[in-house]
């Protein structure tokens, strides 16, 4: 009888799954990209779907996009089946859109959609179109398909924009003492282009922060690999690459400490400073481009840096206590340090050489 | 002695290959018995007729069998009195002399019906010993001893097999074995009941514990020096005449993925060779039932430009992935054992006409899709890594059990079926001796040459499941 229970429950798993999932392939509408916006009150979703019938295998052709509309989300996905001949299917969802329009509106919709479908896995890149609708973007399958290598290659290299995922943006936007961020995209000249950060206030879209502005937050928030960075000396240049950033925060009741390091190369010395003038230079201004976005959140109201965020999990008491205005008590002290790495320079190995 | 050969015929049935020839040599006569077709007539001319003459000149002192076996000029005679031992004799290459004493000598004059010593056709190696055994027990004993120049390798002989009365011997060393292992082997063997033995498979059948099991628990080999290489170890060789096959017991899974090879190259590199071998095991295994399972269940399993790619090759294929599957891997095997079967010189036309025209036809007619062929070529070459026969036909019986379990519950029956699989190895035993043996038991010492194989002055120790009397390797 013991073994006979045993064996129950070793096959029982067996009839809990089973062909209930079971999808060809080719039955399955392979969602890459969607958009979401609104349209006369209504959500008009645009939808690329892989569609691999078409005997030309170009990867331009494989992608149809299909528009639908509802009064929620939900519906409008609904009536994808109004068009597609394929089972609708968001695992490989990649990139999803947003217009400002629904982002400005409530994003607990969008929240409620994704996070409560299954096949969702919420890994997939969420973005913010600037001045633009994304049914107008994902007509141009050719470059929407590439727009997460896009921010990729940017972050690695640039340093505006970083990737954030639906996942991250749910947590920002649940997480008590930390407001919202999501890279942009717009159409300049009929090619996308990324560009800075849109800044949420309350869980919706408040504005666009500038690009030395979106630099400066994925330098905080330890984003940036690299960073190259120019300053003037009498309509002279000076360009030099930082590397190995690294920032730290702490706080200590309502006191802020920034303290950031890295390793400076000379790339171009128009201005003929000394190395140490330089290092001195490129401190100060990545100080005063802090400051400058520390005090913009205070004027935005919107603490995408998770300062109170920081405060609360550092002293609760302290935070409890002064929630309600806790920006105006905040005090940041930014000390940044970097190292002197290589100078790529001709003129200054030159003298080096002849000294 | 005219009654005696009466007889004779009637139990052969008159078979015209017998020759009953009645020889008078002075006053003396007596009947040659034997058969054409075992023995070497030119040797029965040369070593007896020729001699006969000259043996009955002399004065003949006591009995005649005894005065013969004195002087004829050959190394095997036997005095045989009944006539089932005359029979059993005759039917084994031996000429029988009888006399009017009804008393009879058995003389060997067999033929030799046995090819030379050959290459390992099934087994290659890159480097080491080329030569394999062939259908001779004698020949086949020969190469061990060759290579096991010891006092401690005893040979028991029993014959089995009522009516084929094939001499089988085990082969062991006396110093190592366990003495309970051989007893445990010569029980079963003795319990064997059966027409006859044709070749060691047949004794491979009965020798297996667990009858409903695939995996092969009985190693089958025809490298003389891997049957060296077993004995040292302190496992048991079975000869059997008429069979370039010996068998080694107790096996463990992990035999099967051993070679002779190992043992004469860097161990660096058969430890790589080893882990690839593993790692073509599960591939062989798995690689199947996993597509299987992506492509109907687990979607998600795969990164969006495969699952592109698959789709694709997939869009014209009107089959579910199990039959695509079940039919790439049936004409897979129907191309194997026809090119196994077919005389060579048509082995060609068969690899042009399965390689290219089915395979290259079956795509463009949009009945199977090109990754399928893909995942079943890799997995049947995967399959093929091993030189055991049984090793391989349970791989097989496990990639269709596999792709059966992922066609019904995805990655989540792949997962359960690798965990019966494993359940039903460690289940298996070889003649008492855990078959997953090293790694279930775990036996440490034994990791220096299971998975990983470490320099050969680094194993001292003999496997503890294998002896128990002599642990110590060199003594």
């Amino acid at each position: 009888m013991k073994w006979n229970k045993l064996w129950i429950l070793i096959f029982f798993p067996f009839f809990l799954t089973g062909c209930i999932n079971y999808t060809e392939l080719n039955e399955l509408g392979i969602i890459e990209s969607i958009g979401i916006e609104k349209k006369d009150d209504q959500y008009l979703i645009s939808v690329n779907m892989i569609d691999a019938r078409s005997e030309n295998d170009e990867s331009d052709e494989l992608r149809k996009t299909y528009e639908v509309v509802g009064n929620t989300i939900t519906e409008a996905m609904h009536n994808l089946y109004l068009k597609s001949t394929k089972k609708v299917y968001l695992s490989h969802l990649e990139t999803l859109l947003l217009s400002e329009e629904v982002v400005k509106t409530d994003t607990s919709l969008l929240l409620d959609f994704f996070l409560s479908n299954p096949q969702s896995r919420n890994t997939f890149t969420t973005i913010v179109v600037k001045e633009n609708n994304p049914s107008v973007l994902l007509k141009k399958t050719d470059q929407t398909k590439d727009i997460n290598d896009m921010i990729e290659i940017n972050n690695q290299e640039y340093g505006i924009t970083s990737r954030i995922t639906f996942e991250d943006f749910a947590r920002m936007l649940l997480e008590e003492g930390k407001d919202a961020i999501l890279p942009t995209i717009k159409l300049e000249n009929d090619t996308l282009e990324v560009d800075g950060y849109a800044y949420f206030k309350d869980n919706k879209f408040q504005s666009y922060l500038s690009k030395e502005e979106s630099i400066t937050y994925n330098l905080l928030k330890n984003l940036n690999p690299l960073l190259l960075v120019t300053s003037d000396c009498n309509n002279q240049q000076i360009s030099a690459q930082l590397e190995n950033l690294r920032s730290k925060i702490q706080s200590k009741q309502n006191k802020i400490n920034i303290h950031i390091t890295g390793s400076l190369s000379i790339l171009e010395n128009q201005c003929g400073f000394p190395n140490q003038q330089i290092l001195d230079t490129f401190e100060e201004q990545i100080a005063q481009e802090v400051r400058h976005l520390l005090n913009q959140q205070k004027i935005w109201g919107s603490d995408i840096l998770g300062m109170q965020s920081l405060v609360r999990q550092s002293n609760y008491r302290y935070f409890q206590k002064n929630k309600e205005n806790l920006f105006s008590f905040l005090s940041f002290d930014i000390d940044t340090k970097f190292t002197y790495q290589n100078d790529a320079t001709l003129e200054r190995n030159d003298s080096n050489e002849t000294k | 002695m005219e009654e005696i050969i009466e007889q004779l015929k009637l139990k052969l049935g008159n078979s015209p290959d017998f020759v009953y020839k009645k020889l008078k040599v002075g006053n003396q006569s007596f009947y040659l018995i034997f058969t054409e077709v075992l023995t070497n007539t030119s040797g029965i001319n040369d070593f007896i007729l020729k001699n006969i003459s000259y043996i009955l000149d002399q004065p003949i002192e006591g009995d005649i069998e005894t005065f013969f076996m004195q002087y004829l000029p050959d190394h095997n005679i036997k005095s045989v009195s009944s006539i089932d031992k005359m029979l059993f004799f005759l039917l084994n290459g031996f000429c029988i002399l009888l006399f009017e004493n009804k008393k009879a000598l058995a003389i060997e004059v067999r033929a030799n019906l046995f090819r030379s010593i050959g290459e390992a056709t099934n087994e290659p190696v890159i480097q080491g010993p080329k030569d394999s055994f062939i259908e001779n027990f004698n020949t086949n004993l020969g190469l061990i001893r060759r290579r096991i120049k010891s006092e401690h390798l005893w040979v028991k002989e029993r014959q089995i097999g009522t009516l084929s009365k094939t001499k089988i011997g085990l082969l062991y060393m006396n110093n190592i074995i366990e003495k309970e292992t051989l007893e445990a082997i010569e029980a079963k063997l003795d319990n064997i009941q059966i027409d006859g033995i044709i070749d060691s498979g047949y004794l491979k059948d009965r020798l297996e514990e667990d009858e409903n099991n695939f995996f092969p628990t009985v190693l089958s080999t025809e490298r003389p020096d891997r049957v060296s290489m077993a004995l040292l170890e302190g496992k048991i060789a079975i000869l059997v005449d008429n069979s370039p096959y010996v068998l080694i017991v107790p096996s463990f899974f992990v035999d099967f993925f051993h070679t002779p090879d190992d043992y004469y190259q860097k161990p660096i590199n058969i430890t790589f060779i080893r882990i690839i071998r593993l790692l073509a095991f599960l591939i062989a295994i798995l690689v199947p039932a996993y597509y299987i399972a992506v492509t109907t269940h687990n979607h998600d399993a795969i990164p969006l430009n495969l699952i592109i790619n698959f789709t694709i090759q997939r869009e014209s294929v009107p089959f579910p992935a199990l039959i695509e599957a079940l039919a790439m891997s049936i004409t897979f095997e129907i191309l194997r054992e026809s090119d196994t079967r077919m005389p060579s010189n048509m082995g060609t036309a068969v690899s042009i006409l399965g390689g290219l025209v089915l395979g290259d036809a079956a795509v463009s007619a949009g009945i199977i899709s090109p990754i399928m062929i893909i995942v079943i070529a890799i997995s049947a070459i995967s399959g093929l890594m091993f030189s055991s026969i049984e090793l391989i036909s349970a791989i097989r019986w496990w990639r269709i059990i596999m792709m059966l379990i992922a066609t019904f519950f995805g990655i989540y029956g792949i997962f359960l079926g690798s965990i019966f699989l494993i359940i039903k190895l460690a289940g298996l035993s070889s003649f008492g001796k855990p078959y997953l043996a090293p790694f279930a038991p775990i036996i440490l010492s034994e990791q220096k040459d299971a998975l990983v194989k470490i320099k050969q002055k680094g194993i001292k120790k003999r496997n503890p499941l294998l002896t128990r009397k002599n642990k110590i390797r060199g003594r």
